[in-house]
């Protein structure tokens, strides 16, 4: 857009004046020598004709006065050079005096015809060049996002349309601001006080004039259907042809698009903004049926075997009576789990997790998670294997053994009784990876997701105890720590394959 | 429980495998025999191998959807069901009663309130097979050939419609009817507003004076005759 404004289009410049005086007098100048070249062979009459080519060559190029002035030389020079008495501009004949005449008021007509018609080009010119400047503004518009890209275009297409300096001002958290200025505009403080005048007000202010005389623009202020006031600026003093009669015409169609680009995008920030609420009021419920279920699924067997036990002590017969104990110590455990990981995701989300790592064997490592997961992997196989069983981690021994943990603790939960899960460590590089791989039916889907708050292995109806916090909780321990987690379907076999990558103690990478 | 004295079979549904064995240690001490599994799939083979007078059922199940399997269990018979779901899920228990669930227990219940959802289930289980003309429970009377009411003997005048929705209550005596359910036996269709059902409600309490207090909401759900 910036080369529209070495060319403004409002208005046209005329060529310049006396380059169209010269012009005809040169023109005159030629129409005589040919007259007088001719004059040998034709009749006077025939001979005037001649100087009217001149008179509507100037007219047609260049308005009124040079023809007329054509008109005039020309008439001198056929008086002078070609009438009878000649060399002398007295004119003898009643004839002649009508040819001059005749001369004059071609001129006259030529001309006025002629520049109405230059007008009209000028004008049609003009008026495409205005609806290219408003088709551009259109188009980008419909490309811009956020209020500064807005307010650029609109301030670039004033500048464009009146070939003066533009300025955008729109209403941000604090109040009018200056969005965007086009064409070398730098509005000074007079001028924001006058634009704040004419948004508060609700009317168009004058340069020069009320209430701020020290402002060099005219201000238009509008308001979009979301209620959020703008106001353009434009400085007419710098317009090439002067101050234009009306130029709030072309303003209007400016901020009429200006106005219903920064609705449309009030409206996308509050669609984006709803969403986002309905997400987090989404994750809230979630968590709230996570939580309903998979707490109150112990609780309700912690309450059943106490008074069970209370109401039917004697009735019980002791093999009974001692599995009820057992459950309610296995489920108080299971809901303490729970508990620490809600807390653990909390310390997580508030970055309150403290990080004291330490060189671990990875056996040690492997024993406190195992320890952890008991419930969940009891009637499972476990097998280990430890490679290289003298290197040693650099890891938070609780952060690191929970992390581990969880994934073991989802592996016995997603993985039949019966099956095997195997649990490796090796070295690779610089880097140890203890590796969890279960017979489960393996990630049902695409595993990034599984990664989030809540998310499950199984949508829906099948709903192995949990939360959802234990893979996201593994991912949060391990980053903090410089370690990452990885997660796949076993290549060639059903289950899930989970990867833990932490550094190795410095003695060992040495 | 049945006439002969021989126990009841109570079908257990429930996933979790420490809520299963309470339950089960829990019905068979109070004398019933409990069958149990683990699965939805297994819940269906066990109904057609055990035939039991009544099925709790957990809805959280991992083999499928809970509400589909008491659609299954409703399309093989009349069988007393009663469901187990976590407080708060009332459009589940609402979804779970309309499909033909009999009752349901929030988590976590203890160990009377499993027991008399159970009782009352069985005896809805036999009153299906050859219901009884007149309800009574308390001081209330409903003779449900005749279309009389009383409170602690004495006659009690109802509208039309006020005896239509007692009715429909003394029906499942000491169980959850949907809002939904008692509009449809009462209007005849679901569309009316259930602050509708409520002013009704509200008369009815007020008429049937001291037996007004049997008339219980189930927050979220629907109302329930309670059983004395």
């Amino acid at each position: 857009m910036s080369p529209s404004l070495n060319t403004p289009s409002f208005p046209a410049a005329p060529p310049p004046k006396a380059v169209g005086y010269a012009v005809s007098l040169v023109l005159v100048a030629v129409a005589t020598s040919a007259a007088v070249l001719a004059d040998r062979v034709l009749g006077a009459s025939d001979v005037a004709l001649i100087f009217v080519l001149p008179v509507v060559i100037a007219a047609v190029g260049f308005g009124l006065g040079p023809s007329m002035t054509a008109a005039a030389a020309g008439a001198l020079a056929f008086n002078f050079l070609l009438l009878e008495p000649r060399y002398t501009f007295r004119i003898a004949e009643a004839e002649n005096a009508w040819g001059f005449g005749l001369l004059s008021l071609t001129a006259a007509i030529v001309s006025s015809v002629a520049a109405q018609a230059r007008r009209r080009a000028v004008e049609a010119v003009e008026r495409a060049d205005q609806a290219m400047a408003i088709h551009a503004l259109a188009r980008a518009l419909v490309g811009a996002s956020g209020r500064a890209d807005i307010a650029a275009a609109a301030a670039e297409a004033l500048a464009r349309l009146f070939g003066a300096p533009a300025v955008v001002l729109v209403e941000g958290d604090e109040g009018l601001e200056v969005s965007a200025s086009a064409g070398g505009a730098e509005p000074g403080g007079a001028d924001l006080e006058a634009a704040r005048w004419a948004a508060a007000a609700g009317t168009p202010t004058h340069a020069d004039a009320y209430p701020v005389e020290a402002a060099t623009f005219d201000f238009w202020p509008m308001r979009t259907p979301t209620r959020r006031q703008a106001v353009v600026g434009l400085r007419l003093a710098d317009m090439p042809g002067g101050r234009p009669d009306q130029p709030g015409h072309w303003v209007e169609i400016v901020t009429g698009h200006l106005a219903t680009a920064l609705a449309r995008d009030d409206y996308a920030a509050r669609a984006t903004a709803t969403g986002l609420e309905i997400e987090r009021e989404r994750l809230k419920a979630d968590l709230l049926a996570a939580v309903s279920h998979d707490l109150r699924t112990p609780l309700s067997t912690i309450l059943l075997t106490l008074q069970s036990l209370r109401r039917f002590g004697a009735a019980h017969d002791p093999a009974d009576r001692r599995e009820l104990l057992d459950l309610a110590e296995t489920e108080t455990r299971r809901l303490s789990g729970l508990v620490s990981n809600l807390l653990d995701m909390g310390r997580l989300e508030a970055g309150a997790v403290v990080v004291r790592p330490e060189a671990v064997a990875p056996a040690d490592l492997i024993a406190a998670a195992r320890a952890q997961a008991a419930v969940a992997l009891a009637g499972r196989q476990v097998v280990e294997d430890v490679a290289d069983g003298a290197l040693e981690l650099w890891a938070d021994v609780s952060l690191a053994g929970s992390a581990l943990g969880n994934v073991l603790e989802n592996a016995g939960k997603y993985a039949p009784e019966g099956s095997t899960v195997r649990i490796s460590f090796r070295r690779d590089g610089g880097e140890g990876v203890i590796e969890v791989e279960d017979e489960g039916a393996g990630f049902p889907g695409p595993v990034e997701p599984l990664f989030a708050k809540f998310a499950r292995g199984a949508p829906g109806d099948g709903r192995p105890p949990g939360v959802g916090l234990g893979l996201s909780i593994a991912r949060g321990f391990l980053e903090a720590q410089g370690g990452r987690i990885e997660a796949a379907n076993r290549p060639g076999a059903a289950g899930a394959q989970v990867r833990l990558v932490l550094p190795l103690a410095r003695e060992a990478v040495a | 429980m049945s006439a002969a004295g021989d126990p009841a079979t109570i079908l257990v549904v429930e996933d979790d495998l420490s809520l299963n064995a309470a339950l089960m240690a829990t019905l068979k001490a109070a004398g019933f025999r409990p069958v149990s599994a683990k699965t939805g799939a297994e819940g269906m083979r066990w109904l057609v191998h055990y035939r039991p007078e009544l099925v709790l059922l957990d809805l959280g199940l991992p083999d499928r959807d809970g509400l589909g399997v008491i659609r299954d269990i409703r399309a093989a018979g009349a069988t007393p069901i009663v469901v187990l779901s976590a407080r708060g899920a009332e459009a589940v228990k609402v979804a779970a009663l309309d499909l033909g669930a009999d009752d349901y227990l929030s988590k976590p219940f203890g160990v009377e309130e499993l027991l008399a959802r159970v009782r009352a289930g069985l005896r809805h289980g036999v009153q299906a097979r050859g219901s009884t003309p007149v309800v009574r429970t308390g001081g209330l009377e409903v003779d449900l050939g005749r279309r009389l009411v009383r409170v602690d003997g004495e006659g009690v005048k109802l509208s039309p419609k006020e005896y239509d929705v007692l009715a429909e209550l003394a029906l499942n005596l000491g169980q959850p009817v949907s809002h939904r359910a008692l509009l449809r036996a009462v209007w005849g269709r679901e569309q009316t507003e259930v602050q509708y059902l409520r002013v009704y409600v509200g008369q009815l309490r007020r008429r049937l004076r001291s037996a007004g207090a049997l008339v219980l909401s189930e927050q979220g759900v629907g109302y329930r005759l309670e059983e004395r």
